[in-house]
């Protein structure tokens, strides 16, 4: 993949190439969250609890313009170790919050039936702060460091618009994979389409923890930034195509710590084990006890 | 889903990030003397690998055809700084806060994974302390920059009338005001001695001439010349005038040498006020938070006696003026001190009025009785006060910093 032009500087579509890869892994690791969410309350029928969600995001959007007005127009900077800080704790917050909705999805995907709707109806309700903040944290999650990458480009613009074009393009194509991804999980049934956004979702917050995981260590917050569990970064490369749509979507990288991987694997099986159990097949699910009034409860994990 | 739980996270986690965010504020520095480092698909160019302490400024510029990024690493790779995301063609710019002389490992990456190109950069100078200012110690610097500055705007007015006095021979007049044009700038003393020439200028004591050698200056010179050394008041003692003080008056304190100090006085008084006006005049964080205590020790360490005014005695204005200025620094940083220890800033309350109390106690029209006034016994009450204060005050720094 050589495409240097002659004398030294990348060639234009090197310089389109790389940014359009940003592009597209900001625009997915933003997007992919909230989709699922907006596919998750237009499939229960909650279209009413859209304007949460895009509240949150559109929160989250003025926060991350203001920070790259504030930077780029003001004598102070954020460093890049806190933006990277802020970034891991709001991952791991984001990661609680979307647990508490897949466990409360799986109860969801059991009781399919009248009363489904009434109790989702009390969660969304009672729960507009709660979807309100996932979306806003999907988004913000990592807005600092994308402001500081916007007030980066903004200042290299003098040497040209082809990285800002790249740059935009690649949040296109983030955007289009978005909505191919909606469109598919909104075509399936009501079960399986729990099942299956539940299950991708799971995967989804292990790579956000895994994200803040090794932000934290990063910054020094958590120790282990040194020990990695394996690095296949000579057969696995990170800034293709593959790797960024991956890296997007999943946060994977081909050279996690221990503490990445520990992290990321205990995320997975335990909250697979619980969501699974919910999903049994229904002749093996257990009698019902939720009643329309009563808001269902966060987990069944005491069950 | 259940907002018993996730609005608690939420609210939190906002509670964290706000401080977190102004912890992490830094200036963007100018990248004129930053270090140019070109990342390339196998290389990392570094323009040069020596660097000073202190912000070490690298502008990296990517000219390879993959996303880049580039650390800065201390000891066991801890990271101390990092700028992720260059695309090709792009450049970043990063400025690590290196406190310690020594060897540091740098690193491009290009295709952002790995241990990256590897280079080191060796540091030199001397070790500096990590400066991290809270941002509510700034906005409360800012606020009282705002009063130094009126307070140096007033000894600007109140010298220029106090100098044409003593121009126009009106000498009474002239002393009758002196310990209140002193009270401006005993206000804001720590500020004022971040000017090495020009406080020892304005407010220069006989014991800082040695023995007459250097000139004798500022306002302590006019106020020689205001009151000339009575035979009773010569003696080594605190508070008493040096014999060779006293001849030095004798030979040097004519009327043009008088005006001459006074009007130098002025000039210098407008020097100080032209710098603190300036919209970029700063001062110390240390000297800020330290400032109360500094007044404070003040009194107790070199003005108790009557050293500060012993050709005058108005030394009580001074003390006045002195405990003015610590209690509008505390006042500034009072929250700070009540979030972290509201006893502390009870008792800093309770001693200051303890101490203006003991002062006022000397109160005579608009202004106090002469120091020769005020009996040995009390001046010792006086100073146990201010010493208890002092104590107290000197657990401020460490408060309002850490």
């Amino acid at each position: 993949m050589e495409y240097l032009a002659a004398g030294g500087a990348p060639s234009i579509f090197a310089q389109m190439f790389g940014s359009g890869l940003i592009g597209l892994r900001e625009g997915l690791e933003t997007g992919i969250v909230v989709m699922i969410l907006v596919a998750f309350v237009v499939k229960s029928d909650r279209r009413d609890a859209l304007k949460w969600i895009w509240t949150g995001v559109a929160a989250a959007l003025v926060m991350v313009v203001g920070i790259f007005l504030i930077i780029h127009l003001g004598t102070s900077t954020v460093t890049t170790l806190t933006a990277e800080l802020i970034a891991g704790l709001a991952s791991l917050v984001a990661v609680a919050i979307v647990t508490f909705m897949v466990l409360w999805m799986s109860k969801a995907a059991v009781h399919i039936s009248s009363d489904l709707k009434s109790g989702m109806s009390e969660a969304l309700v009672a729960g507009g702060a709660s979807v309100l903040t996932l979306s806003f944290l999907a988004v913000g999650r990592e807005g600092f460091e994308t402001a500081l990458l916007m007030v980066g480009y903004a200042e290299s613009v003098s040497g040209g618009l082809w990285p800002l074009l790249g740059l935009v393009l690649g949040i296109l194509v983030a955007v289009i994979v978005t909505v191919l991804l909606y469109r598919g999980a909104v075509r399936l049934d009501f079960h399986k389409f729990f099942l299956y956004t539940g299950i991708f979702l799971i995967f989804v917050a292990a790579g956000i923890l895994s994200y803040g995981v090794r932000a934290l260590q990063t910054v020094g917050w958590l120790p282990g930034s040194n020990s990695l569990a394996f690095d296949i970064s000579e057969h696995y490369d990170q800034s293709s195509w593959y790797g960024t749509v991956l890296a997007g979507i999943f946060n994977v990288r081909p050279d996690p710590t221990v503490l990445q991987v520990v992290a990321w694997c205990l995320y997975v099986v335990i909250v697979l084990f619980f969501f699974l159990r919910a999903n049994r097949p229904r002749r093996a699910a257990p009698p019902t006890s939720g009643s329309p009034s009563q808001a269902p409860a966060a987990t069944d994990a005491g069950t | 889903m259940n907002p018993r739980i996730t609005t608690p996270i939420a609210l939190l986690s906002l509670g964290v990030a706000a401080p977190l965010l102004l912890a992490g504020c830094t200036s963007k520095e100018g990248t004129d003397d930053a270090i140019a480092v070109t990342s390339t698909n196998d290389a990392c160019d570094l323009a040069s690998s020596e660097a000073q302490t202190g912000n070490v400024n690298f502008a990296v510029t990517n000219n390879g055809s993959k996303v880049t990024e580039f650390y800065v690493y201390g000891n066991n790779n801890r990271v101390l700084g990092e700028v992720e995301n260059i695309g090709p063609g792009l450049s970043g710019n990063l400025t690590v806060d290196v406190t310690d002389p020594g060897t540091y490992t740098v690193a491009c990456k290009p295709g952002m994974v790995g241990t990256g190109i590897r280079k080191e950069i060796t540091v030199t100078g001397e070790k500096k302390a990590k400066e991290e200012v809270p941002a509510d110690v700034n906005a409360a610097k800012a606020r009282y920059l705002d009063y130094v500055r009126g307070q140096v705007n007033g000894l600007a007015a109140q010298t220029q009338i106090f100098v044409d006095h003593v121009n126009a021979g009106e000498l009474d007049q002239a002393r009758a005001m002196f310990g209140q044009v002193r009270t401006f700038y005993e206000r804001i003393e720590p500020v004022a001695e971040s000017f090495p020439d020009l406080d020892p200028a304005v407010d220069m004591r006989w014991d800082d001439t040695e023995d007459g050698q250097q000139p004798f200056t500022g306002f302590h010179r006019v106020e020689r010349g205001l009151w000339p050394p009575q035979p009773a008041e010569v003696g080594e003692a605190p508070g008493q005038i040096a014999p060779a003080d006293a001849a030095n008056a004798k030979a040097q304190d004519n009327e043009a040498a008088i005006k001459q100090a006074a009007n130098d006085l002025l000039a210098n008084v407008n020097k100080l006020k032209t710098e603190v006006d300036k919209p970029d005049f700063t001062f110390e964080t240390s000297q800020f938070v330290q400032g109360p205590q500094a007044l404070i020790d003040e009194i107790a360490a070199t003005k108790v006696g009557g050293e500060e005014d012993r050709y005058s005695h108005t030394d009580l204005w001074d003390f006045a003026a002195n405990v003015d200025g610590a209690e509008t620094l505390i006042a500034e940083m009072q929250p700070m001190i009540s979030a972290k220890d509201p006893a502390l800033m009870d008792k800093i309350t309770a001693q200051f009025a303890d101490v203006r109390t003991a002062i006022n106690q000397y109160r005579d029209g608009d202004g106090y009785v002469t120091y020769t006034q005020v009996t040995e016994a009390q001046r010792k009450e006086l100073s146990n006060k201010i010493d208890a204060l002092s104590a107290s005050l000197s657990q401020v720094p460490g408060l309002v910093l850490g």
